[in-house]
Order: C-alpha cells, then sequence, then structure tokens
C-alpha cells in the first residue's frame, strides 16, 4: 500500500501497517522521515498528480491511503484504477475541508459531535463514500485544543481499526451511518477565517480559539487570530 | 528564537534548568540596566529591586504542587511508555521517540494537572520557541513560569 500525507499521523499509520504485515510500497510526504524506515520514500511537495506514474509503478495491491494529507488527487491518479482512501479529520458532510478551522467552527456553533470519518477520494474535496467513523461529543465547556486532539486520535485509531478490512477488500459504504447523518455539507478552509471578526464577541469564541498546543500546527489560524487581539 | 530584554528571563531560567537540579533554578529573575553601587563603589545588593515585589496573584495562589517534578515526569512517561524514575532534568523528550503527536498528547497533559485555562494560555503561547528541543528541565520551568505568571 501506497501512504501520502504528513506529520506523525502519517509516520505512525506507516509504522503501524507494517507492523502488522503489510506491504509499505511507497511513502510520499515532505519529511524522508515519514516512511519510518518501512518502505521507500518520495519526497512530495504540494502536487502528488506530478508523480501519478511513481504510484502507479510502486504498487503492489492498488491501495493508497491518505492521512493528514492536504494535496488534492486529480485526474492524474484517480484515473490510474487504484483505490484510494481518505482519513479525515472531521465528520462528514459537515467538516468538509481544513480540520482546524472544521473545529473552529464547530465549538464556535456549538455542534453536538465531531470525529474522524474514513472515506472514499472522489474528485471533490472530502465527498467520497463514507466506508466508516468515530464519532465523540462535543462538551459545553470543550476548547478547540481538546477537540482537536480527539480528532486526531480518532483518525488514528479509525485507521487501524479499518487497515484489517480495507487490506481485504471488505470495506463498504457503512449503512449505520446512514440513520445519524452529521448535518449538512460544509466546506472549511482559509477564507472562512476572513469572516472571524463577526465572531469575536460570540460566548463560545474564547475556547474555539484556544489552539492550546496546536498553535504550532496552525499558523493560518494563529495569524487570524491574532489579527483580531 | 527569543531575542529582546523581556525574553531573557525565559532564557536564563531555561538555560540554568538544563545544568541545575529544579530546586536551584531561581523562581523569578528581573532585569536591571545595571547593579547599583554604593558610594565605595561595592555593589549595592539592597537597592536591587525585590523580585518578589511584583503586582499579581499572591504567593498562595503560585505554591508549588509538591512534586512538580514527579507529577511532568509522569506524563511524560505514560506518554512515551518510559520508566518515570529513569527521566533526568536533561531528558530529550524527542530522542526518547516522541513524535510531534506525542508532544501535543503531554504538554496537553501537563498542562491540565498543574495550570488553569488561564496559565495554560501562557503556557502554550511561544511554545514554539522550544519546540525544537524539549527537556524535561525545560518543560518543568515553563510550567513554574506559567504558574507565578511570569510569562509574558
Amino acid at each position: 500500500m501506497i501512504f501520502v500525507g504528513d506529520g506523525a499521523l502519517l509516520r505512525r499509520a506507516v509504522a503501524h501497517a507494517a507492523d502488522r504485515g503489510h506491504p509499505v510500497d511507497l511513502v510520499c510526504s515532505a519529511d524522508p522521515a515519514d516512511a519510518a524506515g518501512a518502505g521507500p520514500h518520495l519526497l512530495v511537495g504540494a502536487d502528488i498528480d506530478a508523480h501519478a506514474a511513481a504510484l502507479a509503478a510502486a504498487s503492489s495491491d492498488g491501495i493508497v491511503w491518505s492521512l493528514n494529507n492536504r494535496r488534492i488527487f486529480r485526474a492524474p491518479v484517480l484515473s490510474l484504477g487504484l483505490r484510494l482512501y481518505n482519513v479525515h479529520n472531521g465528520l462528514l458532510p459537515r467538516h468538509r475541508g481544513l480540520p482546524s478551522v472544521a473545529v473552529l467552527h464547530a465549538v464556535l456553533h456549538g455542534h453536538p459531535a465531531y470525529g474522524a470519518t474514513l472515506h472514499e477520494v472522489d474528485a471533490g474535496i472530502d465527498t467520497g463514500r463514507v466506508l466508516a467513523e468515530r464519532r465523540f461529543p462535543i462538551g459545553p465547556e470543550d476548547r478547540f485544543h481538546q477537540v482537536m486532539l480527539r480528532g486526531v486520535r480518532a483518525c488514528q485509531q479509525l485507521f487501524e481499526e479499518q487497515l484489517p478490512a480495507v487490506a481485504a477488500g471488505r470495506a463498504v459504504p457503512a449503512d449505520a451511518l446512514a440513520g445519524r447523518p452529521a448535518g449538512p455539507s460544509a466546506y472549511h478552509g482559509v477564507r472562512d477565517l476572513g469572516r472571524l471578526a463577526h465572531w469575536r464577541d460570540h460566548p463560545a469564541y474564547a475556547r474555539a480559539t484556544d489552539l492550546g498546543p496546536f498553535a504550532a500546527h496552525a499558523p493560518e489560524l494563529v495569524e487570524a487570530i491574532r489579527r483580531l487581539s | 528564537g527569543p531575542s529582546g530584554p523581556s525574553a531573557l528571563p525565559e532564557v536564563l531560567r531555561t538555560a540554568l534548568a538544563r545544568v541545575l537540579p529544579p530546586h536551584l533554578v531561581p523562581a523569578h529573575v528581573l532585569v536591571v540596566d545595571s547593579v547599583p553601587s554604593t558610594v565605595s563603589g561595592k555593589a549595592d545588593l539592597d537597592a536591587l529591586p525585590d523580585p518578589f515585589a511584583r503586582s499579581g496573584p499572591p504567593a498562595a495562589a503560585v505554591a508549588e504542587p509538591a512534586g512538580l517534578e514527579e507529577r511532568v515526569a509522569g506524563h511524560w512517561a505514560a506518554v512515551l511508555g518510559t520508566d518515570p524514575a529513569a527521566l533526568t532534568p536533561d531528558a530529550d523528550f524527542q530522542a526518547l521517540g516522541g513524535d510531534s503527536l506525542a508532544l501535543v498528547e503531554m504538554l496537553t497533559a501537563v498542562s491540565a494537572d498543574l495550570l488553569d485555562p488561564d496559565q495554560a494560555r501562557h503556557f502554550m503561547a511561544g511554545l514554539e520557541c522550544l519546540l525544537r528541543e524539549v527537556t524535561l528541565g525545560q518543560v518543568c520551568a515553563r510550567v513554574r513560569a506559567a504558574r507565578a505568571g511570569a510569562i509574558a
């Protein structure tokens, strides 16, 4: 299997898959250490499509995992006939887009729940069929960094839990999820941050912008919040 | 990295925490332009400002909890899966196998255990400058500074 993404979440997934005896055909990220010594690494910036041929050549089982990945798969990769799976930090379709902005939005607007979602990758952003999710409630006092940390943990758990089924080709759209939709579809991007000023006096603003240790990982939020302080 | 006089107390405390046992690291560092001298030219220590005469929370509120080092070390051990007794002040989080997510887990656990939300915000603000090389002594010094309200 091929892995595309960045950071600790990607690295842990690679190490876990290798530990369970799955082939690590290629790890595509901005840091060679992400391969965790489990397989070959390909240095990939923002454009994954330019490396479509390398992905096709490396794949032994047709599976591509996307974890903590901001790169967008387009036709050059999507047309290879590979099975692409994204582990998204957020519930779908309500928390599409950047997890940092989605969490801020969820806390600010009192969403009852957050979580992680495993879905197939299609031509849209976080729009493919949902295969599984891990969901947790957002409490009335919860702060940004607490929800974000639980979301990241849920991503790791979801990957480890679903890896055997995906590897065996048994992962299918989850019927159980049909009964509890995650709300209306919404995309959360950097552009949303331009409207942050409207919410400055909102009672949940302090909680929704308390980034905690994630400040080091969300420069776009740090900058937007600083502008308003 | 941090620069300017406002960062100096923290830089000093961080550096001292690397080489001194935790109880010898000064709780407060005050920067003065020059050491005052007596008429005979000797250092006039009595003329130095009192580092404890500062506005802020009363002493009781910033009193150090029992075994602060042990509690921080306990959180490190839980996240890293190591023996807390083996952790010395110069223990390096990354060298012990802590990745960026483990670091977030550790900092979250430490601040939830030892800091109120306001202190936690000060604790986290500006942490980026320490993220490359995180030692147990540094984290303890930062917890102390946050409890004392000494992190601007």
